[in-house]
């Protein structure tokens, strides 16, 4: 386990983040599409381990040149501006890579959650060209 | 006896953010009693935290307050933070108010917020944008003294 919470498995394509928050998150790559769930709640003690675990999933890119990374929000209880901070940061580095370098993310979350509607509906404009929402019912 | 008033909820603390989470939790689980509005409690609980965390992060003596309450005629909800900031905080707050006061579009500044913050290295300055744009409540400040009292007002539909 590194300092920042990951766990790194043998064959690389799969990491846990336990920080010293109530942020889960667990991410791996299958049939070109990378798969990223986080769950619970995402605040302040969370920003750092949320940061390491993007900076992994962006890196994994590099190794399997996925086009994709989904990213489930249906388990997430919360998630405060440092948290989402992390997540813009992320597009924005997506959004500047080269065009040969970049892949879409898609969020899925529960239309449902209303706090979690506007911070959808903001991402989706800011990363208008890499972002994608996958409304779904039935979670929380 | 007391004359009877419409539901609040005040709380004094220590600055601690793991306290902020408890509050919100509990503000939510108050208003889950009072209010009719999964879609409101919702956006309260966004709004309380992001106030929250403001006002114990910039807290120089130590001591934040909050008080929540549901207001008839107008029917309102607002969220009310005091605390002693720096003078140096105090003057970021102000810019960062103003600035949303002279916003009309909050999606459009949130979105002119994050194109900041995604260059930022030191904190997010997304919060107050956050409350304007993502739970839908107006913000202003007062200051008392060395206090400075940061209010979120967001109406209540009638019935709810």
């Amino acid at each position: 386990m590194s300092e920042t919470g990951l766990l790194k498995l043998p064959n690389g394509v799969e990491l846990k983040a336990a920080g010293p928050g109530r942020l889960g998150a667990v991410a791996g790559v299958t049939a070109g599409r990378l798969e990223l769930s986080l769950a619970g709640a995402a605040e302040t003690p969370d920003k750092d381990g949320l940061a390491a675990v993007l900076t992994q999933v962006h890196a994994l890119w590099a190794q399997h040149h996925y086009t994709r990374a989904v990213v489930d929000l249906t388990r997430l209880t919360f998630m405060n501006s440092s948290c989402f901070k992390e997540l813009v940061t992320w597009i924005s580095k997506v959004q500047d890579a080269p065009a040969a370098d970049r892949y879409r993310i898609q969020f899925r979350y529960s239309p449902d959650v209303r706090w979690l509607k506007g911070s959808m509906h903001a991402l989706s404009t800011f990363g208008v060209d890499v972002v994608d929402l996958e409304a779904t019912q039935g979670a929380r | 006896m007391a004359a009877a008033s419409t539901p609040f909820i005040e709380v004094s603390f220590a600055p601690s953010m793991a306290l902020v989470s408890h509050v919100r939790e509990f503000a939510s689980a108050f208003y889950q009693h009072t209010l009719q509005d999964p879609d409101l409690i919702s956006r309260l609980g966004v709004a309380t935290h992001e106030l929250l965390e403001n006002a114990v992060k910039h807290s120089s003596d130590g001591l934040t307050r909050v008080r929540i309450e549901l207001h008839e005629e107008p029917r309102t909800i607002s969220i009310r933070t005091w605390n002693r900031p720096t003078g140096e905080h105090l003057e970021t707050l102000k810019q960062n108010l103003e600035e949303i006061a002279r916003s009309p579009d909050p999606g459009a500044h949130y979105q002119v917020l994050m194109r900041r913050s995604a260059k930022r290295a030191v904190g997010s300055g997304l919060g107050l944008g956050r409350i304007r744009a993502e739970a839908e409540f107006e913000l202003r400040y007062e200051t008392h003294g060395p206090e400075v009292e940061v209010i979120a007002e967001c109406p209540v539909a009638p019935g709810k």
